[in-house]
């Protein structure tokens, strides 16, 4: 399949007024405010895009034909099916009813998911029929697979949305999985476009996975503790949504910018906790309270392994030659700490290509999660220019580092 | 409380969540919240005497007069369009007080020239200038993030950050 990032854009922007239509009748009918958080393409398995919990989750699956053919999922926490019949038939019903529940969710889900296909089929100017809703039951993974409708190891491009409401219990998600082919020829591509094929978006992710492989044994050899890589996604998102990928918490980061083709910024986020344990696994003297100057150059180096283990990873398979910058400590809220990064970016690109990965470590004392966000023009013609019989990566290419002694300066205008 | 969002309209609720690139107006007692400020600028404007309050979380300083797909997402062309929908809800501008928070530099990789988060507050401030909006209150710049909730109640723009606590402007 071939991808074009105009048309892309086009149909993430369909997908999230799809979500603002679903939110809205959501919003009608329980005067619950929604907001629609983010609307991402994703390229992952079925396994990756599932939250990994074992968390019952509810909603309605439909199916959709014509000018666009696939499956669109709306899945709730469990707990929303009680919200929702409480704001719903509060003056008929006494006794929680769990029959009832569903019927609550079941008529919701019916209105909210018809929103979802009126708000693409307006864009496309065309109609999308929808066959009647069905119930669906069970984890995150098991709505995704009977969503997907493929090998759960297999990769699937997929549209989510996550819609943030006043009552928590009610967030809810939003996938479509569309046909390939139903998709290509939505897709067709304009002849002044650069074409991505879909196997280089592939290849984009593979090499995130095996960058975040890289530094994952660099944490193990240099803390003594296990680590794995659990998740990797490549998401395409209005640049702007970026951090909503993270959690409003305060976090500790490492934030390198790298220049070459292509350029762009790579994140590696923990959790404070996190950060204290992979401090305390580093130096076992550190005071484990706050991220004194011990601490934040411990965090600091080790960012610097990762960061540049990760970059020399695409420097290898794009066979070129990526500068990096002297790594920058920040201890602040997460989403803030990305907002300069997507406010530069978004200079010049509207959407990102979003790698991400999360390791943990096996005795779940840490985790951190891995952000790298490539400037969007550079990262078409590294990839385009890939061969498309792209084997395995040379040699050749290098990360170049800066000189040891402005490593702990602050200006890094040498790699401007 | 009613709502209008840059994208869609008429909701109704409690707290109003503003995203980023986003603004949103409410008529009537509000709470409206953004968080995760960094380079990128917080405005709330309010006319308490009509009780219509908006708050936008801008990007980028200017358009440079293109056409843009999202007004939100820069400071002149978003304070411009909260304003007029402001208007739309019984706003007047002449009463209309504005109060900014965030523009701050977290992350030095220029260091050459200003930043973008003081090109940011800088564009907020001249856009408000020229439509005649009175900054009645500001919180910005320093090196850390930045949360924002306004409340039209008492029209106090409450800021807060990891490092710096709670600051009501």
């Amino acid at each position: 399949m071939n991808l074009d990032v105009k048309s892309l854009g086009a149909f993430n922007r369909m997908a999230h007024e799809g979500a603002n239509r679903a939110a809205e009748r959501l919003t009608w009918l329980t005067d619950i405010e929604t907001f629609v958080e983010i609307t991402k393409i994703d390229l992952a398995t079925i396994e990756e895009l599932g939250d990994g919990g074992e968390e019952t989750h509810v909603g309605v699956r439909i199916d959709l034909d014509g000018a666009l053919t696939g499956r669109a999922i709306l899945a709730f926490r469990a707990p929303a099916a009680r919200t929702i019949a409480d704001v719903l038939v509060s003056e008929t019903s006494v006794e929680p009813d769990e029959e009832l529940d569903r019927s609550a969710i079941q008529e919701i889900g019916n209105i909210m998911t018809s929103g979802f296909v009126d708000g693409w089929a307006d864009q496309l100017e065309t109609t999308i029929d929808i066959s009647p809703p069905t119930s669906v039951e069970g984890s995150s993974r098991e709505l995704l697979e009977d969503g997907a409708e493929t090998d759960p190891d297999k990769l699937v491009l997929s549209f989510e949305s996550r819609v943030r409401a006043t009552d928590e219990a009610v967030d809810f998600r939003f996938y479509l999985f569309p046909e390939p082919d139903s998709l290509s020829d939505l897709l067709e591509p304009e002849a002044d476009e650069d074409v991505i094929e879909l196997d280089q978006l592939a290849l984009f992710k593979r090499m995130t996975e095996t960058g975040a492989e890289t530094v994952s044994e660099n944490v193990t050899a240099m803390t003594g503790v296990e680590t794995l890589v659990e998740i990797s996604h490549l998401n395409f998102v209005p640049i702007e949504n970026a951090p909503a990928e993270i959690d409003e918490g305060e976090h500790v980061a490492v934030v390198v910018r790298f220049s070459g083709e292509p350029s762009g910024y790579v994140m590696i986020l923990f959790d404070e906790a996190s950060a204290h344990n992979v401090v305390q696994a580093l130096v076992p003297d550190a005071s484990g309270e706050e991220f004194g100057a011990m601490e934040r150059s411990a965090i600091r180096e080790i960012g610097n392994i990762m960061t540049s283990s990760f970059v020399d990873g695409w420097a290898n398979v794009l066979n070129t030659t990526i500068d990096i910058s002297t790594p920058r400590f920040i201890h602040d809220l997460g989403r803030a700490i990305m907002d300069p990064i997507v406010v530069e970016l978004g200079r010049h690109q509207e959407f990102v290509f979003l790698a991400d990965a999360k390791v943990s470590a096996a005795n779940s004392e840490f985790d951190f999660q891995l952000y790298a966000l490539p400037n969007e023009r550079e990262l078409e013609r590294a990839l385009t220019s890939l061969e498309a019989d792209y084997d395995e990566p040379t040699d050749r290419a290098s990360v170049r580092y800066p000189p040891t002694d402005e490593r702990t300066e602050t200006g890094g205008a040498d790699f401007e | 409380m009613k709502v209008y969002r840059s994208d869609h309209e008429d909701r109704t609720g409690g707290t109003v969540k503003v995203g980023v690139a986003d603004f949103a107006v409410a008529v009537g007692e509000a709470r409206l919240t953004t968080s995760g400020l960094g380079s990128c600028v917080g405005i709330s404007l309010f006319d308490e005497e009509a009780a219509v309050s908006g708050l936008a979380h801008v990007m980028l300083p200017s358009s440079n007069d293109e056409p843009v797909e999202n007004e939100a997402k820069y400071a002149d062309t978003a304070i411009e369009a909260l304003l007029a929908e402001m208007e739309r809800h019984g706003a007047k501008r002449r009463r209309v007080e504005a109060k900014i928070a965030g523009g701050s530099n977290m992350l030095d990789f220029t260091a050459i020239g200003e930043t973008i988060g003081t090109r940011n507050s800088q564009a907020v401030l001249e856009t408000l200038e020229r439509m005649d909006v009175p900054v009645t209150g500001s919180d910005v710049g320093g090196d850390y993030g930045r949360s924002l909730e306004f409340r039209s109640e008492t029209g106090t723009l409450y800021v807060k950050s990891a490092n710096e606590g709670r600051n009501a402007i």
